[in-house]
């Protein structure tokens, strides 16, 4: 196993500057995901480390040696691509053996290992067949067959299950993150779903327009976003971002903008002008305000346009001062289209950040938020 | 639905069936245009000498004489010209995949400095007429010694076809994904295995498209072939069934069942291969 490490890389493509200056440590045995909108430079991270784009300055380290110019097929790494590049006129079997045989592996040990790997991931009764004659499942297994077959130092994961079906998805994720924990090897996965960063990931990179956003483990990144983008990344529904500007009170500090007015402790602020964040599970809404005391303060008042019920919770989208928001509601409040309801939010639940910089400014959360609180 | 919206439907679908009719019309008199020289051909082939030069002419001969093609082969070495035509053709072909096949790869494949400015250039040879290269043509093949040899017409009309060939190949290579290209780059591929492995096996249409263009132009060369070859025993059919054109006499019979005997190999290649060519095509032309 290696861990890997990128110092300064930046890759230019032109003028165009795809990945500026990043530095980031995966460590031995870590489950690293790079996680960011569409376009934000991780793939093209991920194919730096695979050797298969050029790295335009600073370094990739693999198990401790620079790799800047190793061909990709001696850094002794795997990479599962987003639409699975099996070779389709080649049957299961020959594309999960077919870099042992370029290594030079003798045939019947080939024959052995594939063997063995399709048993482990219920390919057995697939290894004569080509890929356009299997599901999209099954080409991600063998996808991730064809990886594992090669005990690779480092794995590379491409959005590998983005083509799948929502429930399959869940299976696959599971099925990665056990695969993982069962070889230990190191994994960099590239995704832009946050749920599957949040539930996947040892730790993870959160990247924007090709710089490291924030790096840290999901908790972290949920709990104490070092920066706007952060905070609208990760979470789901999205967090809620209120503008506006800080007046001094006695003993703390008040917040009042777009309908919002609360009070902000233990908060250094020195920008008039900040972005408050409210995650849609610290953002109760009740009909009645009397109801709402141990939720916290009253922030605000607001209008309901609809209540969504997932089940496990209930969310209302609303109006608030000319602007939508979401917040939590009791699933079994008599809340409906049209309802006024008033606002409630625990100040330390309170997400600050500089309007201007979009850097954190708030003191800590509590530390028990969590995704799917 | 009400009166007026009925009869407006009414005209439209009158209108739209008048506008087929009439795509009909033309396309009709096109396939006559098209199909005209080959109905001539055959019934030229079947009938006698005399009837063929009888005036007032006739379309379709009163009596049918399928002995033309038998005697076509005892008039002239026909059977030789076909052996003649098919190694020329084959060899131009084999030259064709030898060359093509490497070069569409490295122009899709492979970074290289000029490599768009050199596939313009290949396609820009197209522009060229084979007639303005003939004399040059014909003193190279003086210097080296080739003239009234096969390989004259196989490096000539191997030539010939190379850029259509090669670009056809490299529309095709290009739509095969990257990411199999960088799944064998990961998997310690490199370029001439990854050829073998990869491109090949998953560029069959567009090889076999690119090929058959070769073939057919090499089958069909006229002109490279009157000048290269006087001797008789290695002429392909082009200019050996032109012997039926004598200075006095013109054997129509004999030169169309010749000709139409000559279109067959071609023929039944077309349609051997007819899904495989227009996917082939397609893919060329998307790209």
């Amino acid at each position: 196993m290696a861990g890997v490490v990128l110092e300064g890389v930046v890759k230019t493509f032109g003028d165009t500057t795809v990945v500026e200056r990043l530095d980031l440590e995966v460590r031995d045995g870590e489950f690293m995901v790079l996680l960011g909108p569409s376009g934000c430079g991780k793939t093209t991270i991920l194919r730096m480390i695979a050797g298969l784009e050029s790295v335009s300055a600073g370094n990739i380290v693999i198990g401790g040696r620079v790799s800047n110019w190793v061909h990709p097929s001696e850094r002794n790494i795997a990479m599962v691509f987003q639409n699975y590049a099996l070779y389709p006129h080649m049957t299961v079997a020959r594309n999960l053996g077919y870099a042992l045989l370029r290594q030079g592996v003798d045939k019947q040990k080939v024959a052995r290992a594939v063997e063995e790997i399709a048993q482990s991931l219920g390919l057995s009764t697939l290894l004569n067949r080509k890929p356009a004659q299997l599901s999209g499942g099954q080409r991600q297994r063998v996808a991730l067959g064809r990886a594992v077959i090669r005990q690779p130092q480092v794995f590379l994961m491409d959005e590998p299950l983005s083509n799948l079906d929502a429930k399959l998805r869940v299976d696959m994720r599971n099925e990665v993150v056990r695969l993982q924990a069962r070889l230990g090897t190191t994994t960099i996965y590239v995704t832009h779903d946050q749920i599957e960063a949040m539930t996947m990931g040892h730790r993870v990179a959160v990247m924007d327009h090709g710089r490291l956003e924030q790096v840290g483990s999901p908790l972290d990144l949920f709990q104490r976003p070092s920066n706007s983008f952060v905070a609208g990344f990760m979470g789901h529904p999205s967090i809620n971002m209120f503008r506006g500007s800080i007046s001094a009170g006695p003993g703390s500090r008040m917040f009042l903008g777009e309908g919002i007015r609360l009070e902000l402790r233990n908060v250094d602020i020195g920008a008039s002008e900040v972005l408050v964040g409210i995650r849609p599970q610290h953002l109760v809404a009740v009909g009645d305000a009397s109801d709402g005391g141990a939720r916290g303060a009253c922030v605000g008042q607001a209008t309901v346009d609809f209540v969504e019920h997932l089940g496990t919770e209930s969310f209302a989208l609303l109006s608030i001062a000319n602007r939508a928001a979401v917040a939590a509601v009791d699933p079994a409040a008599m809340i409906s289209r049209g309802t006024e309801v008033s606002l409630f939010c625990k100040q330390e639940r309170v997400h600050v950040f500089d309007a201007v910089t979009g850097r954190r400014i708030s003191a800590e959360t509590d530390g028990t938020a969590s995704p799917s609180e | 639905m009400n009166r007026d919206a009925e009869l407006s439907l009414d005209r439209i679908a009158r209108g739209s069936s008048l506008g087929r009719l009439l795509t009909r019309i033309c396309f009709g008199v096109l396939v006559l245009v098209l199909l005209g020289p080959f109905f001539v051909m055959l019934s030229t082939a079947i009938a006698s000498n005399r009837a063929v030069v009888a005036i007032p002419p006739t379309w379709l001969p009163d009596q049918i004489a399928l002995s033309n093609f038998r005697e076509a082969f005892s008039v002239i070495p026909l059977a030789r010209y076909f052996l003649n035509s098919g190694i020329i053709a084959g060899g131009a072909t084999a030259l064709n995949a030898i060359a093509a096949v490497p070069a569409a790869f490295a122009l899709a494949r492979l970074r290289f400095r000029g490599r768009r400015a050199f596939l313009i250039f290949i396609i820009a040879t197209q522009m060229i007429s084979p007639v303005v290269l003939l004399i040059a043509s014909f003193k190279l093949m003086l210097v080296l010694h080739l003239l009234n040899t096969y390989w004259a017409l196989i490096f000539m009309d191997g030539t010939i076809s190379l850029p259509i060939t090669i670009w056809i190949m490299t529309a095709y290579f290009s739509l095969i994904p990257q990411e199999v290209q960088d799944a064998a780059t990961l998997d310690g591929v490199r370029a001439w295995r990854m050829l073998k492995d990869h491109f090949v096996p998953l560029g069959v249409p567009g090889i076999v498209t690119a090929l058959i263009f070769s073939f057919v132009i090499a089958w069909n060369e006229f002109v490279f072939a009157l000048t290269f070859i006087t001797n008789p025993t290695i002429r392909p059919l082009t200019t050996g069934i032109y012997a039926f054109m004598g200075q006095s006499q013109i054997q129509w019979n004999y030169l169309m069942a010749a000709s139409l005997l000559a279109i067959v190999p071609v023929f039944v290649i077309f349609l051997i291969v007819q899904k495989r060519l227009a996917s082939g095509l397609s893919a060329g032309a998307v790209k």
